[in-house]
């Protein structure tokens, strides 16, 4: 999702070739080959959760390549197949069909589907490598003689068969080819068709179970399974925050409290007399000393060890599994098992988060969902910054803030689901195989991450700094911290100037977190301010991705709720807090 | 509702347990009739007690308005009738006490849903179901297990049957029928219900009676069968459960999670209600 996107309806002059093939079969991975372009990919069903378009070059021909949703059929019984069908329909110059060589009966039931639609069409026999491991052996020429269109074998992943791919795209256009169709067009008629081409070009040897094989189907059983999903969010919470400190103490603080931030001061104070405009510069809030620290040394940090976490986890095909074991424990709270994916992205980042709800099975999930991430999921700018502001004082208070959130996160659950009106859809999701994820992808992952942080996350972050200064400079804030001190002061127990960190988190999360390290509290006040800073509203761009996503309505019941939960859990954490200490 | 004295008669293994089940039916039945002569009284009793748990065994069982459904034991307060009439089901109740027909037709009459429900006096023990896609019986009805035999014979292929088994402390007064799998030939799924009671859904499977078919909730890890129906979800075919297909329980989940099956060396999570709806028999794929 975070690449650029461009819609295809605003081309309709450029002629467009739409990639189209069942889910988790490796759609994303040939478009990035063609366009050079990056869109996300993982292990497991949906994560293209809207078309996607790039150029596509061939020859002195320039395409536009469509990656449609993922889709088992175009029987349109779902939002991605009514993309798919309508994409068909809008006469494309021609077709890539992905088929699963590891399911190739199912997919060739939506190859039928497609070759029905009279279009140019060529075949990428995928994931050919995987299917030769399990002991498939499919002959690939005899399919393509049996439907009369080119099939290629390929490997997506590491590029094998692209080239062979491209030049039989090019022929195939360039030719007009439409498949011939013989077979039924109803249902019942195309499965047995289907099941006749992959028993006539499939041949089904044996072979031994790999060890990841059988690590798969060990991590499925609830014995061990439970005990080794808790032993992995484990590990994945460890690393994230032993690697994030790793990273914040012994490269990324030296390197910006010693060498950059050093030079840009003796820059400013070299050109700059002392006055107001070097202070908004280099002073208190000064917005290139803590607008280069605070997202540079603090959030960074954090996003590159949890991104790499979950890179990890995404391409190795684990999440479905954690989503099977965890399904029955999440019915309880109105979700199924295949929600772990949305929530757990929304630790990263809640705008992916509430847009991967759109798998989801049912409107009332995905309102639950979304509602979860808003009000009780921190994204990886404030966890970091939670970290670095508790976990170095004190781990206990840290651990608490989480449990807190634990907490809150299973009473929205449980309200929700009995407030929300709607069907409640069962479970029914592929498991796919385990994967060894490639260093390459996971790699590129996180870079793609950390670039798209400091576009859209650290020069906000900048902005949002520089406003504070000039906000500190001119002695508004104080007037602001003023008129807000019977809330903060009287009612949360905080210093008057924690008012402002209620402001600036409307642009950022992480920023109702940050300026409180700079204000010497007590643990008590810590947790105080790190509980409103969890409740509290999420980012404008999440309010506006709600707004988006679901009705104008959502955002503002979103907004009126987080802040009116996060003042009340406040104050009555400072009330308790204040009240055990006495004792 | 049957006449109390021969709930005694026939459930009852000791003077006190048919003592005490004769006062508690006389107490409903009475609290019954109240509620059918103010039918305030009877929406409140109804919401309170029944609404929710008709709801989720319609729901259980796969049933959608429009459908016709047949109930016995309807009694002096109609209130399973009433609430599936008012969803938009064609509803038929029987009672064998014409003075309880009587009071439900004035009950349902005077709701104006007298054109979706119609109540009949009959047995249970002579009913003919085979017009119906479901039939509801109710947990006092006597001799169930007579009844419960009678409708599954009489239903079409396909065909469901909800019935209530006691539960908690009810299960001292009111028999439970557990061998209702047998009689069911088919899926049976069963539902924890709030008031001591138990939902159990029997699904009459278009079977010959000399096979012994199985759902895939009731596999065991690891046992193979070969799936015979699949219910109409448009995701289940592009998965491979498709019927004819050898499938095989690798895990079932804790905390009531998923059935983990697997086809063709693939695996998909299903939820145990959807599990349950898929009948598979045992053998080798070419014998269907």
């Amino acid at each position: 999702m975070h690449c650029k996107e461009t819609q295809p309806s605003i081309m309709p002059d450029q002629s467009k070739i739409l990639l189209i093939g069942p889910p988790n079969v490796g759609k994303s991975a040939f478009f990035n080959r063609f366009t050079g372009m990056n869109v996300s990919v993982a292990n497991y069903s949906g994560t293209t959760v809207d078309y996607t378009a790039g150029k596509l070059d061939m020859g002195d021909k320039s395409f536009l390549l469509i990656d449609v949703p993922g889709t088992y059929t175009l029987d349109a019984t779902n939002e991605a197949e009514r993309v798919a069908v309508e994409m068909l329909r809008g006469k494309p110059t021609g077709v890539i069909c992905v088929v699963d060589a590891n399911n190739l009966e199912s997919s060739l039931y939506l190859l039928l589907q497609v070759l029905e639609q009279g279009l140019p069409v060529v075949i990428a026999l995928n994931r050919f490598d995987l299917a030769r491991e399990k002991g498939y052996d499919i002959d690939h020429a005899r399919l393509a003689k049996e439907l009369n269109v080119p099939v290629i074998p390929t490997v997506a992943v590491t590029g094998q068969g692209m080239d062979r791919l491209k030049e039989n795209l090019k022929e195939t256009i360039e030719k007009g080819d439409i498949p011939s169709l013989d077979w039924g067009i109803e249902s019942d008629a195309r499965w047995e068709k289907a099941e006749t081409l992959a028993d006539r070009v499939q041949k089904i040897g044996t072979s031994s179970l790999l060890t990841r094989q059988k690590l798969g189907q060990w991590l499925i059983q609830p014995w061990p399974g439970l005990l080794m999903a808790f032993l992995v969010l484990f590990l994945v919470l460890a690393s994230v925050v032993g690697i994030g400190m790793g990273l914040r103490r012994f490269i990324l603080l030296p390197l910006f409290r010693g060498a950059i931030i050093p030079q840009i001061i003796w820059l400013v104070e070299y050109m700059l007399p002392a006055g107001l405009w070097q202070n908004i510069l280099i002073g208190e809030y000064g917005f290139l000393v803590k607008g280069l620290e605070w997202p540079f040394t603090l959030v960074l940090p954090y996003v590159i060890s949890f991104y790499g976490a979950l890179s990890v986890l995404e391409d190795s095909g684990y999440l479905p599994r954690l989503g099977a074991l965890l399904d029955g424990l999440l019915n309880r709270i109105g979700l199924q098992g295949s929600s772990i994916i949305p929530l757990l992205l929304g630790f990263g980042c809640g705008i992916p988060g509430v847009l991967a709800t759109r798998n989801l099975s049912s409107p009332k999930e995905r309102i639950i969902v979304s509602s979860i991430i808003c009000l009780t999921v921190p994204c990886i700018s404030q966890t970091g910054a939670f970290i670095s502001l508790l976990a170095e004082r004190s781990i206990a208070v840290f651990l608490a803030v989480f449990v807190v959130a634990g907490i809150a996160l299973v009473i929205s659950g449980l309200i929700l689901d009995r407030r929300i009106k709607g069907p409640k859809l069962q479970t029914l999701m592929e498991i796919p195989d385990l994967l060894v994820p490639s260093k390459e992808v996971v790699f590129k992952k996180v870079w793609l991450r950390v670039k798209h942080f400091i576009m859209d996350g650290a020069l906000p972050m900048m902005v949002a700094v520089a406003l504070a200064a000039l906000l500190y400079e001119t002695g508004l804030m104080a007037a602001w911290g003023r008129l807000l001190s019977p809330l903060v002061t009287g009612w949360l127990g905080l210093p008057e100037e924690a008012a402002v960190p209620l402001v600036l988190g409307i642009l950022r999360r992480e920023l109702t977190v940050i300026p409180l390290m700079e204000m010497n509290l007590s643990l008590l006040q810590l947790f105080v301010g790190a509980v409103v800073a969890l409740f509290y509203v999420p980012c404008v761009a999440m309010i506006a991705i709600l707004a988006k996503e679901f009705r104008l309505h959502m955002a503002f019941a979103v907004l009126a709720v987080t802040t009116i939960i996060s003042f009340l859990a406040g104050g009555i954490f400072f009330r308790l807090g204040s009240f055990f200490l006495t004792l | 509702m049957e006449k109390a004295e021969r709930a005694c008669k026939l459930a009852g293994t000791g003077i006190i347990q048919s003592t005490l089940l004769f006062i508690l039916v006389w107490f409903i039945k009475g609290l019954e009739y109240l509620g059918s002569r103010w039918i305030l009284l009877g929406h409140f009793y109804g919401q309170l007690f029944y609404s929710k748990m008709i709801e989720t065994e319609a729901k259980l069982a796969g049933l959608k308005p429009g459908m016709k459904v047949l109930h016995i034991g309807s009694g002096h307060l109609p209130l399973t009738a009433f609430c599936l009439g008012s969803w938009g089901y064609e509803v038929e109740a029987l009672d064998n006490d014409l003075q309880a027909v009587s009071s439900g037709k004035n009950m349902i009459e005077s709701s104006g849903l007298g054109s979706r429900i119609k109540i009949k006096q009959g047995d249970g023990t002579e009913v003919n179901c085979s017009d119906f896609d479901a039939v509801w019986i109710s947990l006092h009805v006597f001799p169930k297990e007579e009844v419960l035999r009678r409708v599954i014979s009489t239903l079409k292929e396909g065909g469901k049957v909800i019935y209530r088994n006691p539960r908690g402390l009810l299960k001292y007064l009111y028999p439970r029928m557990d061998s209702s799998e047998d009689m069911g030939r088919g899926s049976c799924q069963k539902m924890k219900q709030s008031m001591g009671k138990e939902t159990v859904v029997l699904q009459k499977c278009p079977l010959g009676e000399e096979e012994n078919p199985l759902t895939l909730c009731c596999l065991r890890k690891d046992q193979e069968g070969i799936i015979h129906y699949v219910p109409d979800n448009p995701l289940l075919a592009p998965l491979g459960l498709r019927p004819g297909k050898k499938v095989r329980v690798c895990a079932r989940e804790c905390f009531g999670g998923p059935v983990i099956a697997e086809v063709e060396r693939r695996r998909v999570a299903l939820d145990r209600l959807l599990a349950g709806e898929i009948i598979v028999k045992k053998g080798e794929p070419g014998a269907l």
